[in-house]
């Protein structure tokens, strides 16, 4: 039982903390914004091409990570510039609609310089095989994530509660208008919190391509569940974004393993049963967005 | 106050408090408001004037205290569960469907009124009838050779006078105006004032306003409510209220106290 | 603002939309192409009652157009081939699907309620998707046509299926503009200018965004049975969020808030596909790029191009665009 249960439970832990990562990143632009980014996931993707492109050069895994999440959250600020910031005065239907155009570009544009099928992304030597804990061996590269997205999302903790811009930052998540009044430049901000929910991005795609596949519709693969999770979690809720993405992940992996059919079915069941209790999600406020 | 001492007051607020963070926007207030009655509320800039309004009409559910409407607690009432039990109201900036006709704007509440909103048809026999009140209500603020204009295109005053009308289209029986004067010329205040006027006299309404300019309040006021910083700091005649120290105090500054 | 166009306008796109099936041929262009358009425009009508007419973004239509789509193609391929009782099936399968969501996303507005039409709308392609030994999974499954009333009578195809469809759509047209100059249709108006005056006159809003649901689902499920029949096919992703995305973009392409608007943007979305995908396999690139374009450029849509500049003329200081916002604040706290 244990033994067929325990790498279920890893593996829900490991996609919850994904679905987190990407989760906080959407939660983050959506509060300040309003802007729901659909092509979210494409930066994922794009984040995962690129390593794999610079590891088909020779590059080894961790510079790959490195230089292709802060690229893809170049790329990221430049979009938020030039297409995404011009919307920001307009009502937040468009800014939907472009990151939906956005998404489709992306997407098409994998297709043609990778190919449409998934590339061969493996893991470093070091990272594969499987660890011993107790009794049951669980996949290394798995327990790597994990601890490698605690890691993120304690980086993230300290930026946003421990630096100055940080703080700045989670007052206008919270409350914009005030921040206007105090005269903090917001198009920084603006910038800064896109930049940083694609760089969570990013670094989740590069994780999750070594795990999940690599192909263009990886990343959008992994946005549905996280925007359950943000429903889930209630919008904005950093807290809430980890407890419903590793509450949606445990609830995926064990179904998939006592009934596969149901197992994105699962989530929404899930998402319906949370509205149903508390209708701004677990940890939502009332907030301005109804 | 001409309320019968031993009835309940037509409409009281207990106690009502309202926060924002921080901010205690309201900070316990009483009002016992009798049937006809006008009544003025005045006060500095954010001395929680608008908010006091806002939970008294449901915009937003006080934090505590109580708000009954003839007896009937309707503290936790949604806002247009009050508006179907006589209860109605303006904003401080007026609103109104702007890309709609002056017709349109005061339809709405009558359609809503008669129970015909839901209609996916025409009007049907009520058609005439609520035509014939559209016509009534806009005659009552002078406005019907405005009726198929956009009421984008009005003027302030005339924005105003829409939505006075609009507020009436629910049939209430006590109106809550906030500010109607506020940012209108002399001569649209005169004209706001005579409609207000009008709600009690000719419609035998309960009128409660907020207001800055003094002379509309000791005009039509029966009893006037000073609050500052959310709290009420006098209350009683227009001219024991004007002429009070506190009060004085309190406007020093913020602005001009117009004298009667 | 609701007017039926012009007599003009409406002689023309009747006129065009009843030769169509004799110009597209002499384009070289198939006459299902304008079957698809006609069902695309219900598609983006659907849309169009909550987003034009409400104010609210919704983003998940195609769960109704998807549902509507099954629904028929189930009940032709399972139960009985008859055209007319698989579009009722298809049809009241749809509104309750609608009706299944419509509570968790009436009390919320603005990006809450499109997050939440996104994330139910995929809960339908999820099923369809998993539970393969009814819906055939990710392939979907075919059908045949049926005949319009079943055993013996007469099957629809080419174009006696597009006049049918152009039938159903013209009356279903007439039916939207009739109720948005209904009482129901001017209170619809009032939520998406003002909500919070809505209410304050003592209209309970949430009630009135219910029934937009259903007759969204409606309108929308009808749109998706006709078009499983069309392709004779039906596949999860009909149901899948970049479908309701597509709906939603038509909408915008031809005008939000305007009768002839979904039906321009349906066209003009069909026909690039169909042309731009017979030219390149990267047409994706293409439309995704005319998105953006539209978005940026012309958020009003090609009819809102007039529009626009008329009330510009009349009213140099309002923004459109933000006065559309849906209040936000009206419940304040409620529990
Ligand atoms: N929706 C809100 N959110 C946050 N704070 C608010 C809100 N509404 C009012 N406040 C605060 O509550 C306090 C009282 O404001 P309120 O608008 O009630 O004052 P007022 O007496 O109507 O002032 P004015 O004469 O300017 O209209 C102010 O400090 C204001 O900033
Ligand atoms: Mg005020």
């Amino acid at each position: 039982m244990i033994e067929h249960l325990a790498p279920e439970i890893v593996n829900g832990i490991v996609l919850g903390a994904f679905y987190a990562i990407i989760a906080i990143g959407l939660s983050l632009i959506m509060n300040l914004t309003g802007t729901i980014n659909l092509a979210h996931g494409s930066f994922m993707t794009l984040a995962g091409y690129l390593a794999f492109t610079l590891m088909s050069r020779g590059s080894n895994f961790w510079f790959a990570l490195a230089a292709s999440a802060i690229c893809t959250a170049i790329i990221g600020l430049v979009v938020e510039r030039l297409l995404i910031s011009p919307l920001y005065k307009r009502v937040p239907l468009y800014s939907l609609l472009l990151t939906f155009g956005l998404s489709l570009v992306f997407e098409e544009v994998f297709r043609l310089i990778w190919g449409p099928s998934t590339v061969p992304f493996s893991a470093p030597p070091e990272l594969s095989g499987a660890t011993q804990i107790g009794d049951v061996f669980l996949p290394t590269y798995r327990l790597f994530i994990m601890v490698a997205l605690v890691v993120v999302m304690v980086a993230l903790l300290v930026f946003l509660y421990r630096t100055r811009l940080g703080l700045r930052l989670r007052g206008a998540v919270q409350d914009a208008e005030m921040l206007a009044a105090l005269g903090t430049n917001t198009q920084l901000l603006y910038m800064t919190n896109f930049g940083l929910g694609i760089l969570l991005a990013a670094i989740a795609g590069v994780l999750a391509a070594g795990l999940l596949g690599l192909g263009p519709t990886m990343g959008n693969d992994l946005l549905m569940p996280a925007f359950i999770t943000v429903v889930i979690g209630g919008m904005g809720s950093l807290a809430g974004s980890i407890v419903g993405g590793l509450l949606v992940g445990l609830a995926i992996s064990i179904t998939t393993l006592y009934l596969p059919a149901a197992s994105e079915v699962i989530m929404y069941v899930l998402m319906a049963v949370v509205l149903l209790i508390r209708p701004r999600g677990l940890f939502g406020e009332e907030g301005i967005f109804g | 106050m001409t309320a019968n001492a031993n009835a309940a007051p037509f409409l009281r607020a207990k106690d009502v408090a309202l926060s924002f963070g921080g901010v205690k926007a309201v900070a316990g207030v009483d009002l016992d408001v009798a049937e006809r009655e006008i009544v003025a509320i005045i006060g500095p800039n954010g001395a929680g004037k608008t908010s006091f309004f806002n939970a008294l009409s449901g915009f937003f559910y006080p934090d505590s205290g109580t708000v009954t409407l003839r007896g009937q607690d309707i503290t936790r009432l949604r806002n247009f569960e009050r508006i179907r039990l006589g209860m109605s109201r303006t904003f401080q900036t007026p609103s109104i469907f702007a890309e709609l006709t002056v017709r349109e704007n005061i339809m709405m509440g009558l359609q809503a009124q008669a129970n015909v909103a839901f209609s996916m048809r025409g009007l049907g026999a009520r058609g005439k009838e609520l035509a014939g009140r559209v016509d009534e209500l806009l005659d009552f603020v002078q406005l019907r050779s405005m009726k198929e204009r956009q009421v984008a295109t009005l003027s302030h005053g005339g924005q105003r006078l829409v939505e006075i009308a609009m507020s009436l289209s629910t049939s209430p029986s006590c109106v809550l105006l906030d500010e109607p004067t506020a940012g209108l010329a002399a001569a649209d205040t005169t004209r706001i004032m005579e409609v207000v006027r009008d709600l009690h006299d000719r419609l035998g309404l309960t009128v409660i306003f907020v207001e800055h300019n003094m002379r509309f309040v000791s005009a039509l006021a029966n009893s006037v409510l000073c609050m500052n910083r959310g709290k009420v700091i006098a209350r009683g005649t227009p001219a024991a209220v004007l002429s009070d120290a506190q009060v004085r105090e309190a406007y020093l500054g913020s602005e001009e106290i117009v004298n009667v | 603002m609701m007017k039926f166009a012009n007599v003009i306008g409406v002689s023309f796109m009747a006129v065009l939309l009843v030769l169509l099936p004799l110009l597209l041929p002499a384009v070289g262009l198939n006459i299902s192409l304008g079957t698809t358009v006609i069902l695309f425009a219900l598609a983006a009508s659907s849309v169009n009652v909550l987003l034009g007419f409400t104010g609210l973004m919704a983003f998940g239509n195609a769960a109704f157009f998807g549902v509507g789509a099954y629904g028929s193609a189930l009940f032709i391929a399972d139960v009985n081939a008859n055209l007319i009782l698989g579009l009722i099936v298809g049809t009241v399968c749809s509104t309750l699907a609608a009706a299944i969501i419509a509570p968790f996303l009436i009390r919320r507005r603005g990006i809450y309620f499109s997050l939440l039409t996104i994330a139910f709308g995929q809960v339908f392609y999820f099923i369809a998707y998993r539970w393969s030994n009814v819906t055939g999974g990710e392939d979907g499954f075919s059908i045949s046509k049926p005949p319009i009333f079943g055993g013996s009578s007469p099957t629809l195809n080419g174009s006696s299926y597009y006049y049918f469809c152009l039938a159903i759509f013209a009356v279903l047209l007439f039916v939207l503009w009739r109720i948005m100059r209904s009482p129901f249709g001017l209170t619809l108006q009032g939520i998406a200018q003002n909500e919070a005056r809505v209410r304050y006159l003592g209209i309970n809003s949430d009630r009135f965004i219910f029934v937009a649901l259903l007759l969204s689902g409606f309108v929308a499920g009808l749109g998706g049975a006709l078009y499983s029949v069309s392709i004779a096919f039906s596949y999860p992703l009909l149901m899948d969020w970049h479908q309701s995305g597509d709906f939603v973009m038509m909408v915008i392409l031809g005008g939000v808030g305007t009768i002839w608007g979904p039906v321009i943007g349906a066209a003009i979305y069909a026909i690039a596909q169909n042309v731009l995908s017979s030219f390149t396999p990267a047409w994706q690139i293409i439309i995704g790029g005319m998105f953006i374009f539209f978005v940026l450029v012309f958020p009003k849509g090609l009819l809102g191009l007039g529009a626009a500049r008329r009330r510009r003329e009349e009213e140099a200081s309002q923004d459109p665009d933000v006065a559309v916002v849906p209040a936000g604040l009206i419940e304040g706290r409620q529990p």
